[in-house]
């Protein structure tokens, strides 16, 4: 199912190293392996139902739009306008790892569906997204301590 | 196969641009923590994550501008002005997490001006990376016109002088020169 709106993390609330108990941290490590066992599929009908796996692994966490801006009211308004064109809402949430994986995910299975949808978007810009997805999947493994497949 | 909406390939492939940035956020605070540590390695493995998340965010930038000027100028264009959308200024500026990633590079600056001899290699590498998302920046902007029309912020610079002045403050911030 492809999902219409991104929540994203507000940026101040990015985790840079973030322990989480066993039952998470396998519930993350599942999710993310699943995301590189989907972008190394050939087919996109394959990775879609990785994705599709992964999300519903992971869950979701209790999430509040964030209704305020650290530098003030306008600068909170220009930051919604530019999230509401693009479908995006920046979030709280009280599970910011899954938060932060669920939107790897959304940004990803909507990456597959639109790549699948023409084969006129340039292969070498797909193939460095693709490796960019591989990248953050590791880099959170990092931030997580997890060991992934 | 039949073609895609422009507006949704605009949207869809910022998604993966907005990802991209979020994860260089996440790796440029590491690398920062990495050298308060005096953990090089780890410095290394950062910026390297950081140079590749860089790469990402300039192919996922040309993705989103895989359609014709006539395209843009139908179909994207005026869904960035009012009353489409509230700002007069709307732009790329605005994106929450894209402001966050430049308050970080003007705070690590003092690491990349005295960056550790070992960790050369791997500064030039990010700095490349960061030289190929410009060009890709400008290099969309130039195809629908942005060498010719003002930038979407409506000063009188072209957009492309606009990215031009960017891109010398954002390398200045992030080389040791």
């Amino acid at each position: 199912m492809d999902t219409e709106q991104l929540n994203l993390l507000i940026p101040e609330d990015l985790p840079v190293q973030h322990e989480l108990d066993q039952a998470s941290k396998e519930q993350i490590s599942l999710s993310l392996n699943l995301i590189l066992r989907s972008l190394e599929s050939d087919f996109a009908e394959q990775a879609i139902a990785q994705v599709d796996r992964a999300l519903n692994i992971l869950g979701t966490a209790d999430i509040s739009p964030c209704d305020s801006h650290p530098k003030g009211a306008k600068k909170h308004q220009e930051a919604q306008d530019y999230d509401n064109y693009f479908n995006v809402v920046h979030v709280k949430s009280n599970r910011p790892e899954i938060s932060l994986v669920r939107s790897i995910l959304v940004a990803y299975q909507r990456f597959i569906l639109l790549g699948n949808s023409s084969d006129l978007l340039d292969a070498k810009n797909i193939k460095i997204q693709q490796q960019g997805f591989t990248t953050y999947v590791q880099l959170l493994s990092r931030v997580f301590d997890l060991s992934l497949n | 196969m039949q073609k895609i909406n422009p507006l949704k390939i605009w949207q869809g492939f910022h998604w993966s641009f907005f990802i991209s940035i979020q994860g260089l956020i996440i790796s440029m605070l590491r690398f920062e923590r990495s050298i308060t540590l005096e953990d090089i390695q780890a410095a290394k493995v950062e910026l390297n994550t950081s140079a590749k998340l860089m790469l990402a965010a300039a192919a996922s930038m040309e993705l989103a501008g895989e359609f014709s000027r006539e395209e843009y100028d139908r179909y994207i264009r005026p869904t960035m002005m009012p009353p489409k959308v509230q700002s007069e200024d709307f732009s790329g500026l605005m994106f929450w997490d894209h402001a966050y990633l430049m308050v970080i590079w003007q705070k690590i600056q003092p690491i990349f001006k005295n960056m550790p001899q070992v960790l050369q290699s791997e500064q030039n590498k990010f700095i490349s990376a960061y030289m190929v998302l410009s060009q890709s920046h400008k290099q969309v902007c130039s195809k629908f016109g942005g060498d010719e029309i003002s930038s979407l912020r409506g000063s009188k610079a072209t957009a492309i002088k606009t990215l031009n002045k960017f891109e010398q403050n954002r390398h200045k911030l992030i080389s040791n020169l």
